[in-house]
């Protein structure tokens, strides 16, 4: 026997689709919202009427085309109906602005469930008469099933779209508990602000709040554009098919003798930070037209503020500005110029930043000092698909993309940061100490923290690898007499970034990320574990040395297809010099390790199975170098775009996830090894013409 | 002589290093330490290495990611160390979330060296107090044993491997029991004798004298190989053995993998040598006879493929099909390398899909167990009526193809001469 028999939803599917799915309040107004959008209006008005004394009601009005009686019927009350889907997959835009629909899912509309138990819709297209809907939830939901509880439609002359006038009202009534509190309008206010963005208006649409009687709550809200002129960075990009062009500015800031400085490029390349984890994405270090596949050109504009007191009492106002940061800071995304949601809402840290943050807090941008927008557009992005709940998009490959190409334009940004950043500081700072900084009060309020959370156990050995460290660093370095090799500043950033991952864990959001960053800031300091252990200094060849370099970097040199040049298997010894053979070598892997990322920026990859790449590197041993004998290293990619003193510096790096210790270590390692670190021009020592890129010697002590 | 160490650990740290070696060494168990300061070239290739203990970051610089770390492992493996044999590393690290990570990237990257067929993490933050050192030998350890348990096949197969090492101790020991004298130098010479007398037996006094590894080896096989036969199961092994031998695993063996198996169980590389020397070794067929197939065997190639070798669609020159010579010599004649030409039997070694399955192969057909060999599945069929006492002058050139091992040649031997032993009968029907 066979029988047919179809799907009977429950009436209360309505209550699920709108009440339990859509995450907040303020996310169903932003529905309705986007609806007016969709319908071409220019204007949105959400009027929140708040008694006391009157009922509270929530009226969302717009001047959009209105619905005609069929669609209304066969839209508006079709739970899941795809028209909007099917406009946007075949780029039919709004007769009026020209708008590519937001909505795709058809349930946007349920969301008013969440907001309250009445509804009624009153809407008119051009030409027809006016229709108006009563819907009471709580009576459909108590019908058995969906079929079993119909709405009432009327239609009648107009009488709220009169004079020609098209659009859709919606009043919402017994609004459910807990009522809105100040607070709560605020925070719906600065919502409905930032539906459109503020960076890239979407033609003529315009959302705002009033709040009868209580005006008061949101008049004193902070004014977008006066903050924005308070932050110190901006930072804007366009990327299109792997080409970045982009805009840095760091204004002058009152109170400092400082220049401001701008750097724009055109063309560039737009440098990605790796992916850590299964190892599905690829491993590519920079944006091509793939990388962008699915999400079409990508823009975006940064706002940048600097919370340190010294700088922050310039500004004046202080508590305004770091309330609003705090309420307000992070990346958003905007589509067509409308948000999605809720990526840049707080609590929600789609890109990670403070959690990146951890080992490297001062070049690092957390998200309560930035103001940013994304730009994508709706035609081009057909892989982004926003999930059902409002909350970002479905987590697939393209997602993955999008997020790269964010941190690496926000690298690039951090990149041109950290060197006005720390041309401030030394203006604003009070001179370090080496010896005066303490990890204990850090580590110990992780500690309590930790312990508070039951977590000790799983961090206990992080926490207790990170102190020792610290402390034998700090015992060793100073003892030995280095302080003068900018330690201090390796000491504070692993004091700040203790500090950073006790914020983490406060926050206990990502729990296994922050295991992770602690073990990148254990990192920092074991990258100084040769220094503290290192062998005793000897006679070697740079023979020997390079050999070894050879030895430990094959795997990588044959992988990425490197031609390598001059005397990396010369049986020729070279020179001899004393040095410690453990600490040198890793000051050569470091060269070594910068040239090979630097060479796959500029250089594609070449198929497994191909020829050499056009990646050269060469090494060689040269005699004509003040102070001894030196290798140098020498390669065909970008080459240096910073002063010698900026490359040594602890934490100043150009890679988007680097640390900034390489050249740094290399500097300390020749120097403890009685030679240096040189930068030599091209003229100044032997270098294959095509290695026209980074040249850098390790210059040994003369016998 | 000596043999290379099977376990052995590395480490920038001598604290960790020793307290790793240490622990194991109260177990009785025996790991190399290698203390790397950053050069390697004083790192003696370990062919026979079977668990690496590697320190993530071996002090080898500041770089921005673990990808150097690797990197440095996988030189030290690929240029130091050279495993030859299967393995597997243990991560000793406080980064033991990058054992996968590490195991990908040797995975992908590592060449001219065996890979490692596992690389298990083994958290030092675990095992190590603030100074370094190990808190608890015991539980390090134990965890250690955890590691090898998690990995029953690799360990049955390593047990198998050091018992059949205990068993070839144990034979070169019986050896030695038979002396009698006490003194070193007459002892040793004693055991000079005994070893002559073993090779002499095998192969005779002058192909002895000639090649004394060789008969040596031909005497001392049967008795190893009775020792590896009645191996008794040691304490443990049973579980251990239990555990890695899955009956069911929900998978019948498809014939691609019977294929490789049979190849491990019966063909070998056909190593040097002269080309029709080594007992079951398969040659081309040697220009003399190919290139007149006709006057060699009175049976034109095509005819003699399908009819008498039950193979379809054979081609002379398509590269899918070849003749082969099987070399069958007797196994005291070839010890004793006895002269005269050497028996050998015609073969045709084709894919597998080519086997003429309309009727049975004629009945002096013998044909082997499906093989893989350069990743085709091949069947090889040999005919008994095809007989050729291949004069060493006429193999000259010829090129050895593969090693037919032991027992499938056993069985091929004894068929081909059952086959020409068969009695025939005159009989009358009414």
């Amino acid at each position: 026997m066979e029988i047919s028999q179809p799907f009977r939803p429950r009436a209360r599917v309505l209550q699920l689709l709108g009440d339990e799915l859509i995450g907040s309040p303020r996310l169903a107004v932003f529905e309705l919202v986007k609806n007016a959008y969709d319908a071409d209006a220019d204007r949105v008005v959400v009027r929140l009427e708040l008694g006391p004394g009157a009922e509270s009601t929530i009226t969302v009005v717009d001047d959009g085309e209105g619905m005609t009686l069929g669609l209304l019927k066969s839209v508006w009350l079709v739970p899941g109906d795809d028209h909007r889907r099917h406009q946007r997959d075949a780029s039919r835009r709004s007769p009026r602005h020209h708008r590519l629909p937001l909505g795709e899912k058809g349930l946007g509309r349920f969301a008013v469930h969440k907001l309250g138990n009445r509804i009624r819709l009153t809407t008119r297209a051009h030409g027809s008469d006016e229709c108006v809907v009563d819907v009471r939830w709580s009576d459909l939901i108590d019908q058995p099933f969906l079929d079993e509880a119909p709405v009432t439609i009327q239609v009648r002359h107009p009488e709220v779209f009169t004079e020609g006038r098209t659009g859709t009202w919606i009043e919402i009534r017994e609004l459910r508990d807990p009522p809105w509190s100040r607070r709560e309008v605020r925070g719906l206010c600065n919502q409905i602000t930032s539906i459109c963005s503020p960076f890239e208006q979407p033609g003529e649409f315009r959302a705002t709040l009033e709040v009868p009687g209580n005006e008061r709550w949101i008049e004193d809200l902070p004014d977008f554009a006066a903050i924005l002129d308070r932050a110190i960075w901006r930072f804007s990009f366009r990327l299109d098919a792997g080409r970045l062009d982009c805009r840095y500015d760091f204004r002058e800031v009152a109170g400092f003798s400082l220049e401001g400085r701008t750097v724009s490029k055109q063309g560039d390349l737009l440098k990605l930070p790796p992916i850590s984890g299964d190892g599905r994405m690829d491993r590519k270090v920079v944006a091509d037209a793939e990388t962008s596949r699915g999400i079409g050109p990508v823009s975006g504009e940064f706002h940048v503020f600097d919370r340190d007191r010294e700088v922050l009492r310039r500004l004046g106002d202080t508590r305004l500005l770091t309330n609003y940061l705090d309420e307000n800071g992070g990346i958003r995304v905007y589509r067509d110029g409308i948000r999605v949601y809720n990526y840049g809402e707080q609590g929600d840290d789609w890109l990670g930043l403070d959690l990146r943050r951890v080992n490297i807090p001062t070049r690092r941008i957390s998200r309560n000092i930035i103001v940013g927008a994304v730009h994508l557009s709706l035609a081009s992005s057909d892989e982004l698909v926003e999930k059902t709940n409002r909350e970002g998009f479905v987590e697939n490959d393209a997602c993955g993309r999008l997020r790269r190409i964010v941190l690496g334009a926000l690298g690039a940004l951090e990149e041109e940061r950290q060197i006005d950043k720390e041309r401030l500081r030394q203006l604003a700072a009070v001179p370090r100490d080496a010896g005066g900084h303490r990890v204990e009060k850090p580590i110990a309020a992780l500690r309590r923290e930790l312990a508070d959370r039951d977590l000790a156990d799983t961090f206990e050995p992080y926490v207790a690898k990170i102190e020792n460290d610290y402390a034998d660093m700090q015992e060793t370095l100073l003892a030995a007499g280095m302080s003068g090799l900018n330690l201090a500043v390796i000491f504070h950033e692993v004091e700040r970034g203790g500090r950073a991952l006790h914020q983490v864990i406060v926050e206990g959001k990502d729990l296994a990320g922050a295991a992770r960053q602690a073990q990148e800031l254990m990192r920092v300091l074991d990258g100084f574990s040769t220094l503290l252990r290192r062998d005793r200094q000897r006679r070697h060849t740079g023979r020997k040395l390079v050999a070894a370099g050879h030895r430990f970097n094959l795997l990588r040199f044959r992988h990425h297809r490197i031609r390598l040049l001059g005397a990396w298997l010369d049986e020729n010894a070279g020179f001899e010099a004393t040095f410690s053979f453990g600490l040198v070598l890793g000051a050569l892997n470091n060269l070594i390790d910068n040239a090979l990322y630097w060479l796959r920026v500029k250089w594609p990859d070449v198929p497994e199975g191909g020829e050499y790449s056009d990646r050269r590197l060469f090494v060689g041993m040269s005699h004509d170098l003040d102070g001894g004998p030196a290798i140098v290293v020498a390669d065909n990619a970008v080459g240096f775009q910073d002063a010698p003193e900026l490359l040594v510096r602890p934490f100043f790096t150009r890679k988007p996830q680097g640390m900034g210790l390489g050249l740094y270590y290399a500097n300390l390692a020749m120097e403890l090894s009685g030679g240096r670190l040189a930068f030599p021009a091209r003229g100044e020592v032997d270098v294959p013409e095509e290695c026209d890129g980074a040249v850098v010697a390790m210059v040994f002590k003369a016998k | 002589m000596l043999t290379t160490p099977r376990i052995i650990a590395i480490d920038d740290d001598l604290t960790h290093l020793a307290g790793l070696a240490r622990s194991l060494h109260g177990h009785g168990i025996a790991c190399l330490q290698i203390h790397t300061t950053g050069d390697p070239s004083g790192i003696r290739p370990c062919p026979g290495v079977r668990i690496i203990f590697a320190d993530l970051h071996l002090g080898t610089g500041s770089p921005s990611d673990h990808t150097s770390d690797f990197s440095t492992i996988g030189g030290l493996l690929e240029t130091a160390i050279k495993p030859t044999g299967p393995y597997f590393i243990v991560l000793w690290t406080r980064y033991p979330d990058q054992a996968s990570e590490l195991r990908r990237f040797l995975e992908e990257r590592l060449r001219d060296v065996e890979k490692p067929f596992e690389v298990v993490p083994l958290a030092k933050a675990e095992h190590l107090d603030g100074a370094g050192e190990v808190g608890n030998e015991d539980a390090l350890v134990d965890a250690i044993v955890k590691i090898t348990e998690a990995l029953p096949q690799l360990g049955a197969l390593f047990s198998w491997e050091s018992r059949v090492l205990e068993a070839a101790g144990d034979a070169v020991s019986s050896i030695l029991k038979l002396t009698e004298m006490q003194e070193t130098q007459r002892r040793a010479k004693e055991v000079g004798g005994i070893l002559a007398s073993l090779g002499t037996a095998a192969v005779g006094k002058a192909h002895a004298r000639r090649e004394p590894f060789r008969a040596v080896n031909e005497a001392l096989l049967p008795i190893l190989a009775d020792r590896i036969a009645n191996l008794p199961s040691g304490t443990g092994d049973d579980a251990v053995w239990k555990e890695a031998v899955y009956f069911d695993s929900g998978t019948e063996l498809t014939s691609g993998n019977a294929a490789k198996l049979n190849r491990l169980a019966h063909i070998a590389d056909a190593g040097g040598g002269a080309a029709v020397s080594g007992r079951g070794v398969v040659l081309a067929l040697p220009r003399g006879l190919g290139d007149d197939f006709q006057a060699a065997f009175d049976i034109d190639e095509e005819g003699a493929a399908g009819s008498q070798f039950r193979c379809r669609d054979f081609k002379r020159d398509d590269g899918t099909c070849r003749w082969v010579l099987v070399q069958c010599q007797a196994a005291c004649d070839h010890a004793q390398s006895q002269p005269g030409p050497t028996p050998c039997y015609l073969g045709l070694d084709f894919p597998e899909q080519k086997c003429d399955r309309r009727g049975k192969p004629p009945a002096s057909v013998w044909t082997s167990p499906v093989f893989e060999l350069n990743g085709t599945v091949r069947v090889l069929r040999v005919n008994a009526r095809f007989s050729v006492g291949l004069a060493s002058s006429m193999a000259r050139g010829a090129t050895r193809l593969y090693r037919i091992r032991e027992q499938m040649l056993n069985d091929l031997i004894f068929h081909v001469h059952t086959h020409g032993a068969r009695p025939g009968m005159m009989s009358f029907r009414s």
